[in-house]
């Protein structure tokens, strides 16, 4: 109850205070006129205007930089690229061991005197041969 | 509802609409000036359309609500953004009506502060219901905000008011 009350005594004491302020403002305020302000605008127009100006310059000027701006001189035709059949590994070289030649080519039976001299077993040197005791 | 009737009825509800337009710019007559005209002419010209969903004196504030706004947006725009560009310094806010603050008096000064403590939406209610005499209905048609969040707004307002306004009554009542 006595909130209620209190509650009711705030808003009273609120609504006077509001109108007070209401009073003042009113005593305040402009005539009632409908014809704009001088100096008054449309709000807004001006900040549109402002930014298809710019935009519609930025395109010209872009256009005209496109045009007017010479293409740089082409650039020299690049080496023609080695075809795939034609290309050689750098260290292709490595692979060329010393007798190389001898793996790739099939030897004929007694024809080289080199091969039978090399197949030969040694002869042993006297000096190493043992004696044997009779 | 003819052009004709739009004007009488502007004209009838012009200094409830001033005072609205000053709380919707902070205070700021200038400003409040602006967005007046600017919502007339939305009335005027059929921009802002009223369909007679809700009573002319809320949709007129609503329009001048969001007139408000729109112009806020539209000045933070120019400041943040195309000040840096345009202009070396940008141009200072209005400050708040002096004529006014100097000519009220210590116990309305002292209510305009406690107002600019409290959270907008409290305030906005607060305002409508108690210096417009609006209902919390009607308000919350204003503010486009639910019956619900309305009433919240405004008991809490109220709290935060009288609390704000406590010790100050309390110095008068000593005086």
């Amino acid at each position: 109850m006595m909130c209620a009350e209190r509650k009711f005594r705030d808003e009273d004491d609120f609504r006077s205070r509001f109108a007070q302020l209401r009073r003042e403002d009113e005593a305040h305020a402009p005539a009632f006129n409908l014809s704009p302000r001088r100096g008054t605008r449309r709000p807004g127009r001006s900040t549109r205007t402002l930014i298809v100006a710019a935009a519609c310059v930025t395109t010209m000027a872009a256009a005209l930089f496109i045009l007017l701006v010479p293409r740089k001189a082409e650039r020299p035709p690049a080496k023609p690229i080695a075809s795939l059949a034609e290309w050689r590994a750098p260290t292709d070289f490595l692979l060329d061991t010393p007798g190389r030649d001898l793996l790739k080519t099939v030897p004929a039976i007694g024809a080289s005197q080199d091969y039978s001299e090399a197949l030969r077993p040694r002869s042993k040197s006297p000096q190493s041969r043992k004696h044997v005791v009779p | 509802m003819t052009q004709i009737d739009f004007h009488g009825e502007l004209e009838r509800l012009h200094a409830a609409s001033f005072g609205w337009a000053l709380w919707c710019c902070n205070h700021r007559r200038e400003e409040a000036e602006e967005v007046l005209q600017a919502a007339y002419l939305k009335v005027l010209e059929g921009t802002a359309c009223f369909k007679g969903n809700s009573s002319l004196r809320t949709w007129l504030f609503g329009v001048i609500r969001r007139t408000a706004w729109e112009q806020n947006r539209r000045r933070w725009l120019r400041l943040q953004v195309l000040g840096r560009w345009f202009t070396s310094q940008p141009a200072p806010i209005p400050s708040r009506d002096p004529e006014a603050a100097a000519s009220g008096s210590e116990e309305t000064s002292a209510l305009r502060a406690a107002l600019a403590d409290l959270p907008a939406r409290q305030g906005q209610v607060l305002h409508l219901v108690f210096y417009q005499d609006l209902t919390i209905q009607e308000a919350s048609q204003v503010l486009r905000i639910s019956l619900g969040t309305a009433r919240t707004h405004f008991e809490r307002g109220k709290a935060r008011l009288r609390n704000i306004l406590a010790p100050q009554r309390g110095n008068d009542d000593v005086r």
